[in-house]
Formats: C-alpha cells, structure tokens, sequence
C-alpha cells in the first residue's frame, strides 16, 4: 500500500553512508565583456592612441583572464533573454563623447547589476564628472596608459575569483 | 539620578568633577582618553558627556559627533581650557550642548549639567519622528534588514563616517548609496574608490589626481576621485584591501579633508562624507599587523553589519518576486506566477554567495528554455534539485512513525496530533519563541497558534 513507502529504504541507506559531497555551488565566475559606442571606428590594431581598439587587443593578450568578448552595444540597450550580462559581470565601456555617456546614464538601470570600467574620451573626461552616477569601478581617460587598464582588470578578476573560491570552500553538504 | 561620563587626561580635575557630581546624586564614569571614552560611550548608556578638547589620543572636538551618535544619544559638554575661543565656537558648531571654561568649570557645572539634563528630559517626551526612508531598492522586512535600515536612517542625518560590513555579495554597495541619497548630500556625487581594483602604483594619482609632468605619462593635470567626491559622498569600497603604505596617507585625509595632488607642493581640501565597506575583519587585519588600528578607529564611527542571506532567509520570497519583476521588465516578457515550491527550495540552501548569488539563480532560471508562465523549482539549475531531493528525503525520515511496533496503522486523530506537535516544537526555535515571528512564519493566526500552544504545553515567551 502506498502509505507504507512514506518510510523509504533509500533514505536509511543514505544516512547510514555518512558521505560528505562537495556540491558545485556558489556564485559563477564574472564574465568580462568589452563594449564601445564606437564600433565601427577600426576594425583592426591600428596606430591611433584612443582607438578602443588599442584597449581590447592589449586586454585579450593576458593569458590569466578569461577571454574578454566584445559584444555590440545592443547587448547592452536591447538586451533579450539569448544576450550574456548577468549580474556580477564585468562590463568595460568605451565612451567617446559626453553624449555617449549621457545616453547611458539615462538608461543606468541596465547596468546597476554590473561591474562597470570606463574608459572615457579625453575631452568628456576632463569636463564632466557625471559619470559617477553610473557608479564605475574604475574610471580612465582613453589616452591614459593602457596598462592601467590591465592592470585594474587583473586586479578585480584576481579578486573576484578568490572571493568566490573562498565561499565555495566553505560550503560543504552532507549527504 | 543620571548617568555622566567624564572624559578628560587630568586625573586631578577628573577627580574633582567625580566627586561633585556624585553629591548631586549622579553615576560618574571617568576616563581619560578618547579610545576608551568612545568604547565605553559605546558599550554603555550616559545622559551627559564632558569632553576636554586636548587629549593625548586626538582633539575631543572632532569626536562630538560620535559621541553622541552611541546608543544612547548622549548630550556632550565641552570643558576647553582658557584662551580657546575657537574651541568653544567649534564646539557648538560641531553639536556640543554647552562648554565650559575649565577654570570656571566647578563653578559652573551644576548650572550646565541642570540644563543639560532638563534639555534631554523634554526630548524624549517627543515622540521620535518617524524617518521617511528612501529604501534606494532594497528588498527585505526581515528583523536584520530593518535594523540595517534603522542604522542607514540614523547615519544619513548625520555627516559621520560609516563602515559597512558583511559578507560578499549582501549588499554593502546598495546600502552605501542608501546613506548617501537619504543624506543632505545626494546631488552632490556618490564616488567609488574600489580598493581591490586598484593596484597599489595607481591609488595616489587615482585618489588624490596629479599635477602634469608628476611621472611618466602625466602629460596633462588630471582632478582625482577625493576632489570629485567634495561636498558629497566617498565610497570606500573593499577598504581592506587598502595596502599599509598607503594607509597611513589615507588617514591624515580623514583627520585633515586635506590632501596633495602627486607632485604638487599644494594641498587642497575636500569636503566629503566617508562611507567604507569590507568583508574582511579587519579588527583580526590589525593584530596581523595588516591594518592600522588608528584607522579602523576613524572609520567604525558608526558600523552598520550586514546579516548573510541565510540569516534572513525570510526575505527570499520578496527577494525572488522583485528579481523577477525587474527581469521581466528587462526582457520585456509577460510577468510570472512564482510556485511555492520555488521558495521552498530557495529557502533551503544557505547562500554562501548571498544576495547576488540569489539574484544569479533567478538569472539562470530566467533563461531555463522551458520556463513557462509560471516558476517552478524544477526550472532551477541543477544543484538545487539536488537538494531539493535532500530535502525531501530528510522530511520523510522526521515524519513521525506511521506505524507503530506492532505494524498497526495509527489512528489519524493521533497521527495528526503528532505532526502538529512537531511542527510546533520546530516553529518555536525557528521564531525564537516570538509569537509574532511564528504567525509570520507559519502563516498560523495568533489565535490558532495561541490555541495550539495551550493544547500542547509549549509556552512561548
Ligand atoms: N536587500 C536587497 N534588496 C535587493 N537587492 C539586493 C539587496 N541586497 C543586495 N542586492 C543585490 O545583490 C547584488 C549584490 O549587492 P552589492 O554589490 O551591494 O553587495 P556587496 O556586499 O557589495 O557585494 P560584494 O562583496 O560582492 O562586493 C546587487 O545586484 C544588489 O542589487
Ligand atoms: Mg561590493
């Protein structure tokens, strides 16, 4: 009769084992994404300083991160259900202008989950300090060094990846 | 009868003041310097407080603040020594009830403590108005959210520094933005100096900015993040990860809002509140030797500590139905039913990555291909049916017996009976006895549970 199953074999049977399993969980690692509201200024390396470009290519060349996938800025503005950003991620953002990041400030709700870098043309970056509402982890003028650049993402991800080991670790369920 | 602390490095006149007010039928405390005046303000409650102005661990003045910031909302009278009229003026600027001059101080006291104490006597016959708080998106109604919302009130309407902490992922960006949009500086900048982006060669350009020509690429002035922060908020984030050379500049930009740009011989002020966040502990950093301890001493004027998740885990179910609506708005789909059994499962596991890593399980769940209308635990990754299955299996096994030694089937009166007592049993130390909590829990009404308390004898407080 069905009632008589309520007290089920398995259940003993796995009490009995005392195996303790560590379940992947936990938070994901970030994902670095690279947007510019410049896409079509260069297709390839070129010699110019503030060529986003320039940012990209440097990036992709540090072996520890994971690969840094630049994606168009409907990802961002548009955003269905197959786009990648999730909560957590990285996003360095390339604005050009002021008007590049007043188009963003107005739609700031798509990025709050976001880590934000931004990498701002020379002149907007100079004048303007209303990026800070976009709440960016890291703000740089696109002719600054692009080392600076590696360097702060290297940082964070380094950081992130141990945050997110340490609470895995802690985490063990037995079973 | 009130509580007085006095607060003063002359053991003679700390003496005197002891005595004087005893006989006017007060509790004197004494101290004599600011680090345990402020741990002992902390810990205790005083009505009054009399603060010398020049103490061998700092200035009493700069301190006013936080003094009357402790539990108790002390009022503070400043004893200044003779020839200090700025200090006397500084000290109602800062917020001190009164001052007085220390050779008149014995003199005097009585008439200040009288007025002092008569002052507090009215305040607290007002009811306190009720702070209209702008929650800035945070979720929650949880016992640790609302006191974390209290502290975020009571910091925002004053211009201490803050220091949240709390485990990754809890949310101690969005409550650092909550103090600054509920204080008098929100349309200034809220600025973020993210401590663990930054590797140490960029922290003093980035934090103080240069004077062209200060190294190797400088080739223009360029305004650093403290400048933008004047006259509104700086976010200190992941302040542990600040290095122990640099700490010691840090800390004469919180005594002094004055700093130099790198390679400039001038220093400029900035007018900022300070808003510091770790999930590190750092009281442990400075036994290590890793984190300057006078550092932490400015910035835990005032801490507001984060519960994980799995501490409030009543909270998922607002937490999941608020995820949701800003998903559905983002992907611009039809809003969702949310199944119990979702909540369920999400209110068993512990959250080791907390909020964000809820708010990722919803992500994920979101772009599950067979999600329907509504949300069901199976449309979970899979870790979660995992334990959901866990779950269920430890339910049957705490079910009481169904049959008894005999192999004979308990009567159902007595078999519900049983349940019901377990359940209750169960409810009690989840709620910590709180009636209240348990209604809230069980979705029992207070009568039933009243009623199901007295039929099986186990009192709640
Ligand atoms: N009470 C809450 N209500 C709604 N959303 C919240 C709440 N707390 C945190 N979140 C969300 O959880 C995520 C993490 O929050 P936040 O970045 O503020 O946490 P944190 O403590 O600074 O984390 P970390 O240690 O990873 O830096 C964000 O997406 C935030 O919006
Ligand atoms: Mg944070």
């Amino acid at each position: 009769m069905a009632w008589l199953l309520l007290k089920p074999v398995m259940a003993t049977d796995l009490n009995n084992q005392e195996n303790t399993i560590l379940l992947k969980r936990s938070a994901k690692i970030m994902n670095v994404y690279f947007i510019s509201s410049h896409e079509n200024s260069c297709q390839a390396e070129c010699s110019f300083r503030s060529c986003p470009e320039r940012f990209l290519n440097n990036l992709q060349e540090i072996p520890s991160l994971p690969l840094i996938n630049r994606i168009p800025k409907t990802h961002l503005f548009q955003p269905t259900m197959s786009t990648p950003l999730r909560n957590g991620d990285l996003l360095i953002f390339h604005a050009e202008s002021e008007s590049d990041i007043n188009h963003l400030i107005e739609s700031r709700n798509i990025i709050e989950q976001l880590r934000l870098i931004l990498i701002i043309g020379e002149e907007a970056f100079q004048d303007s300090w209303n990026y800070h509402q976009l709440n960016p982890r890291y703000t740089m003028n696109s002719q600054q060094n692009v080392t600076d650049l590696r360097d702060v993402v290297t940082k964070i991800f380094n950081h992130t990846h141990q945050e997110t080991a340490e609470s895995n670790t802690t985490n063990q369920v037995n079973l | 009868m009130s509580d007085i602390l006095i607060l003063d490095d002359d053991t003679e006149l700390c003496m005197m003041l002891h005595e004087r007010v005893k006989k006017r039928g007060h509790i004197a405390t004494v101290t004599h310097t600011l680090e345990t005046g402020v741990r002992t303000a902390e810990a205790n409650s005083f009505d009054v407080i009399l603060l010398d102005v020049d103490l061998p661990d700092g200035n009493g003045l700069e301190y006013i603040q936080r003094f009357k910031n402790c539990p108790s909302a002390p009022e503070v009278i400043i004893i200044t020594g003779q020839g200090e009229a700025d200090g006397a003026e500084n000290a109602i600027i800062n917020g001190a009830w009164s001052y007085i001059i220390k050779p008149h101080v014995i003199r005097e006291l009585d008439l200040h403590l009288t007025r002092a104490l008569q002052y507090r006597k009215e305040k607290q016959k007002i009811t306190p108005v009720p702070v209209s708080l702008k929650r800035n998106r945070i979720i929650g109604t949880s016992k640790g959210v609302s006191k974390c919302l209290d502290q975020v009130a009571r910091a925002a309407a004053s211009d201490v520094n803050v220091l949240i902490t709390g485990p990754t992922g809890t949310g101690k960006e969005l409550f650092a933005k909550a103090i600054h949009e509920n204080s008098e500086r929100n349309s200034q900048n809220f600025v973020i100096v993210d401590c663990a982006a930054l590797p140490e060669t960029l922290i003093e350009s980035t934090l103080f900015g240069h004077v062209k020509g200060a190294f190797t690429g400088a080739d223009k002035e360029q305004d650093g993040l403290v400048k933008h922060a004047h006259q509104g908020t700086l976010f200190l984030d992941e302040v542990g990860e600040l290095p122990i050379s640099i700490q010691k500049t840090f800390l004469r930009l919180l005594q002094e809002r004055e700093y130099r740009p790198v390679g400039s011989p001038r220093h400029q002020f900035s007018n900022f509140r300070l808003v510091a966040a770790t999930n590190r502990n750092l009281e442990a950093m400075v036994q290590e030797g890793t984190f300057r301890s006078d550092l932490l001493f400015r910035l835990e004027a005032f801490v507001i500590n984060l519960p994980p998740l799995k501490e409030r885990i009543e909270d998922v179910r607002e937490l999941v139905t608020y995820f949701i609506s800003q998903l559905c708005e983002r992907y611009n789909t039809e809003s969702k039913g949310i199944a119990p059994d979702l909540i369920e499962t999400l209110s068993a596991y512990d959250w080791p990555g907390n909020i964000r890593e809820l708010y990722q399980t919803i992500e994920q769940l979101f772009t599950n291909q067979s999600l329907g209308p509504t949300c069901f635990s199976f449309h979970l990754p899979e870790k979660f049916r995992i334990l959901q299955a866990r779950a269920s299996v430890d339910s049957m096994q705490n079910q009481p017996e169904l049959v008894d030694a005999k192999q004979n089937l308990p009567s159902w009166r007595s078999y519900k009976e049983k349940c019901e007592e377990e359940y209750l049993v169960k409810l009690r130390s989840e709620s910590e006895s709180n009636v209240t909590r348990a209604c809230k829990l069980s979705g029992l009404s207070r009568t039933r549970l009243y009623q199901l308390i007295e039929k099986y004898e186990l009192p709640f407080s």
